[in-house]
């Protein structure tokens, strides 16, 4: 076989799917590595896709033609919308998904588009001069233009369940091998993170009479902007119960035991996201935490209890869940561990999530120290991207902050670093009210269209959509209002706190079910004049090239440390400089002196 | 070695004209030549006496050494007291360009100082208006703009828009979450309200920084040749309106500048009041009159007769004044003061009474025109009201925009052309 290749993705995780498959609709030859085929696209956590925040990054993925959207609403066995009495730039789909068939889904996608598949682990890469050759496998070698890695949990990861340690990336799955060393010799600042599942239950030994009843959304709902064509499987309920002061006794009881407490582990782990001993020895006033009961699959006998992730020891997590209404009699299928993973500095990384010390060599998922499907699935796509327009020789491709999540995403990362695993959120994003979930596909279809990311499906799709919308747009500007002596149209009412979207609507002859979309663009066009300002003022700043000053130590006027850092990541100019972390607006003033200075010495 | 900044500038520190010293300063990359020359360690902070020759001549100067960073604008400095005559100074800026220094540019120093983050922009600002504030009431106005008691309330607000924007957030990022609870809408709002007083009391508190602020404005009223502008000439001690025996002399408003002590206040002369004229011109006098005594903050009505008592209009911030006293001696009824513009009888008391009445300070304080525009412009973001749906959303994007415009007062994102603006403001050397 040959083994050359456009492009190599090393992983089968959310973020190496998209990966590869963002590299083979681009057109390239690609090739996808992972220690076993049969668990790529597996949810190794929550069997579910969506939440605030993330269901935006979902939909972006979507947008760009990637296939978590779709995938989801294959296998999302109930659909909800969060936030549903907010406006809709905070609203979010959420899917439970059948577990199995979400896995089985994406393989059968990566078998139709025709993408090698290789079960192998790699252990190192071949380089000179800062650019990878290829990667070396313990079966074989895979020569690349360019290389995606993710890594996920598997770099040097641990698996911990009470005093037991043991090394692995995902309970009885060996960990990778070998990279580490080669992270290492690069000088990475490799850091240490945790994250942790809880006990999954069998679904026969749960007594779900006594549970309360979590329904879906009657109104179907989906997560791909394809819409109906994904038709969801068979809907199902959730479930809540809660724990309780018997719970919290044993815990507190055994609080030594757990891995977390008895100090065998050093990662660090998300604070939105805290095992049950966190949440009782943290809040030691609550003597309750809710746990939503969600089933792993339609068929499935397993169950997962969302909210008591621990690495307390076997026998105190069966000791603790019987303490639980509904679960008396419940058995465990599989123990609750926490999983401990050395990640790489994002600060080492270029927005287009390329390593800064290699021309080719691109991270993405949690290696990056982010958390999340939807997060690794994002970070699959601008590295798939990315690497793709490199081995095209084109130019480089960057999400803005300003008109995606994607953007937030990567920029928080590449300025900020991480200080625990990165979640998406909506206040993460400054234009909020203009990044909905709902118009992820206007703000990605440019550029999505430009590199070749978009079908002939989806752009009709699309562009039905905007035709709807247009509809109600010349509905709104020419129906006339009569309030008091003055006449409006239903246009201007949109932007009105008196009005509601309903009373708009209702003084329309016909309007279709773009309605709402149509009216917040309306109502918060101004905040769309605001970003275009921003933009200006950035591209500004982008004009001031930083590429004379050669040394910082020379700028009069910097910090010592801010000169460092600068030093360090030597920015194109003020727009990156800006992007610095700890660099003031002070600083960027003194650079612009600086800049000032030099010219006039150049042109004197 | 050579002394750490910019390229090495310099400027007078002290007023010019004659004085008993004169100061220069010096500040950025000086030469060490320089220092070798007046024998003057480097890194030593003190003061040294030392006999500079300018070639035709020398001065016996004081120098004192800042070695950076310890300095006022944070890079090396020296300071030369020389013998207070602008010839010396001449020789001294002579002398300093052939080391290769160059004069600053107004506000240099200053920026220099906010850029090595000696002092924020708000200090910066307080610097320069403290220069400029032309009578005590207005630095007493300035000071907790200047000395950081303001800074700490705008931080007070913040902080309370903050803690809503927190629960707002929690309320948008974790609503599926079991421990946020819903909070409604009418507590967000109640929140708000209290940072919305809290921002208006600012306001209300602090007026933006005008050359004229605070200066106070005495006007003279009366009947016509009561000898109004006797006062004013007397008062003024020299001739400035034109003293007639006709009545209706003073057609205009005359204005003056009266400096009391340790501050100056505006004194106006105006036209006589009375009931009855037909002259055009004479008329359009007594509109301005009018005008200047509603202008006033201090009326002082003059009269020739014991009987007359201040007519109601004119009742607030007035005093009577009862003039021609020498003529004829004020009944021992005549509560007012009595004077005589001629003989320059009671105009001692009329002085003192003027100064006593008119230092009392106000209580208003200020602030720069800048920072009164940024707290306006947030109070005016905090007080659009949300509703509907996207209450939360709406609410929590105003909040953000709000503690920009407060975050931008201190000059965390402002950028080089306000700088400029300010620092443009400032008197060379300061």
């Amino acid at each position: 076989m040959n083994n050359i290749f456009d492009l190599v993705v090393i992983g089968g995780g959310h973020a190496g799917v998209e990966a590869v498959l963002a590299g083979k609709r681009m057109g390239h030859n690609v090739a996808l590595i992972t220690l076993d085929k049969t668990k790529t696209g597996r949810m190794s956590c929550n069997p579910a896709i969506g939440g605030i925040g993330k269901t935006h990054l979902a939909k972006e993925i979507d947008a760009l033609g990637g296939y978590m959207a779709e995938a989801t609403d294959l296998s999302g066995i109930q659909f909800r919308t969060l936030n549903k009495k907010k406006g809709p730039a905070v609203q979010a789909t959420r899917a439970q998904a059948d577990k199995e068939l979400y896995e089985k889904t994406i393989q059968a996608k990566l078998e139709k588009e025709q993408i090698d598949v290789f079960e192998d682990e790699v252990i190192d890469f071949e380089e000179k001069n800062g650019e990878i050759f290829a990667a070396v496998g313990k079966n074989k070698k895979y020569k690349a233009k360019a290389f995606v890695l993710t890594t996920g949990t598997f770099l040097n990861g641990a698996i911990l369940i009470g005093n037991n340690k043991r090394e692995g990336g995902r309970i009885d799955e060996k960990k990778a091998t070998g990279l580490e060393k080669f992270f290492e010799k690069q000088d990475l600042m490799l850091g240490r993170l945790k994250t942790g599942t809880p006990p999954r239950l069998a679904k026969e030994t749960i007594n779900f009479e006594v549970l309360e009843e979590q329904p879906g959304d009657q109104e179907v709902c989906y997560m791909s902007f394809l819409e109906n064509k994904n038709a969801h499987p068979k809907q199902v309920s959730c479930f809540i119960t809660k724990t309780n002061k018997k719970t919290h006794n044993i815990i507190k009881k055994n609080i030594k035991k757990s891995a977390m407490y008895s100090g065998l582990i050093s990662g660090v782990g998300p604070r939105y996201c805290p095992s049950i001993e966190d949440k009782i020895m943290r809040f030691s006033s609550k003597d309750s935490h809710q746990i939503f009961v969600e089933p792993e699959g339609l068929e499935s006998n397993w169950v997962y209890p969302n909210g008591i992730s621990t690495s307390l020891p076997g026998e105190v997590q069966e000791e603790y869940i019987r303490s639980i209404e509904g679960f008396e009699s419940a058995k465990i299928l599989q123990q609750g561990y926490a999983v401990e993973y050395d990640y790489i500095d994002p600060r080492n990384l270029e927005k287009t999530l390329r390593l800064k010390n290699f021309k080719n060599l691109f991270l993405a998922g949690q290696i990056n120290g982010t958390t999340g499907y939807e997060e690794a699935g994002a970070q699959g796509m601008v590295a798939g991207i990315n690497a793709s327009l490199l081995v095209q020789k084109k130019t480089e491709w960057i999400p803005q902050r300003q008109n995606s999540y994607m953007g937030v995403l990567v920029d928080d990362l590449t300025r900020f670093g991480v200080s625990e695993p990165y979640r998406m959120f909506t206040s993460r994003a400054e234009h909020r009210l203009v990044l909905r979930q709902d118009n992820a596909d206007e703000r990605m279809f440019e550029a999505g269209k430009h590199m070749g990311l978009i079908n002939k499906e989806r752009e009709e799709a699309f562009l039905k959509k905007q035709k709807e919308k247009k509809q109600n747009f010349e509905q709104l500007r020419k129906t006339k209002i009569k309030l008091g002596d003055q006449t409006k149209t239903a246009h201007d009412l949109c932007k009105r706190n008196d009005f509601t979207m309903e009373d708009v609507k209702e003084r329309l002859e016909r309007t279709n079910k773009r309605f709402g979309e149509t009216y917040y663009d309306i109502r918060y066009s101004g905040y769309v004049d605001k970003q275009r300002r921003e933009l200006e003022k950035m591209r500004n700043l982008e004009e001031h090239d930083l590429g004379l000053i050669f040394d910082y130590a020379e700028v009069v006027g910097l910090s010592g440390e801010v000169k460092e850092k600068l030093n360090k990541t030597k920015p194109k100019n003020l727009l990156e400089a800006a992007g610095v972390e700890g660099i003031t607006p002070a600083a960027l003033n003194v650079l612009a002196i600086h800049l000032k200075k030099i010219d006039a010495i150049r042109t004197s | 070695m050579v002394g750490k900044g910019l390229d090495p500038i310099f400027a007078q520190g002290s007023a010019p004209g004659r004085s008993a010293i004169a100061v220069v300063r010096l500040s950025g990359k000086l030469p060490a030549s320089l220092y070798e020359e007046l024998k003057i360690n480097k890194n030593e902070r003190s003061f040294f006496l030392r006999e500079i020759n300018f070639g035709s001549f020398a001065d016996s100067c004081l120098v004192l050494n800042f070695p950076a960073p310890g300095s006022y604008t944070g890079e090396s400095m020296l300071e030369i007291q020389s013998h207070g005559n602008q010839l010396i100074v001449a020789e001294i800026f002579q002398w300093l360009e052939e080391r290769g220094l160059r004069e600053a540019e107004p506000g240099e120093f200053s920026k220099r100082a906010f850029l090595n983050n000696k002092i924020s922009l708000v200090q910066a600002e307080g610097i320069s208006l403290g220069i400029e504030a032309e009578t005590k009431d207005q630095l007493v106005a300035l000071d907790s703009f200047r000395s950081g008691v303001l800074s700490k309330k705008i931080e007070s607000v913040m902080s309370q828009l903050n803690g809503v924007l927190v629960e707002l957030e929690a309320q948008l990022d974790f609503s599926d979450e079991e421990d946020v609870v819903d909070t409604r809408s009418s507590v967000i709002q109640d929140s708000l309200n209290c940072v919305l007083i809290e921002l208006s009391d600012l306001l209300k508190n602090y007026g933006p920084y005008e050359k004229n602020s605070l200066k106070k404005k005495v006007v003279l009223v009366g009947r016509p040749n009561v000898g109004k502008s006797s006062i004013f000439n007397s008062l003024l001690n020299e001739d400035v309106a034109i003293v007639s025996q006709k009545a209706g002399t003073t057609r205009d408003v005359v204005r003056k500048v009266l400096p009391l002590s340790g501050f100056e206040v505006e004194i106006e002369d105006t036209a006589g009041l009375r009931p009855e004229t037909n002259d055009e011109i004479e008329k359009s006098g007594m509109n301005l009159s009018v005008k200047a005594a509603a202008a006033a903050d201090l009326l002082i009505y003059v009269t020739d007769d014991p009987e007359e008592t201040v007519p109601q209009e004119f009742k607030d911030h007035s005093f009577l004044v009862l003039n021609k006293c020498d003529l004829s001696p004020p009944p021992p009824s005549f509560s007012g003061l009595s004077v005589s513009a001629k003989t320059g009888e009671g105009m001692g008391l009329l002085l003192e009474k003027l100064n006593s009445l008119v230092s009392s300070s106000s209580g208003q304080k200020l602030i720069s025109e800048r920072t009164h525009k940024k707290l306006e412009s947030a109070k005016k973001i905090v007080s659009k009201k949300a509703s509907g749906a996207d209450f939360f959303e709406m609410t929590a994007q105003n909040i953000r925009d709000a503690n920009q415009e407060l975050n931008e007062i201190y000059g965390e994102l402002d950028n080089e052309k306000i700088l400029d603006q300010i620092f443009n403001n400032f008197c060379i050397g300061k």
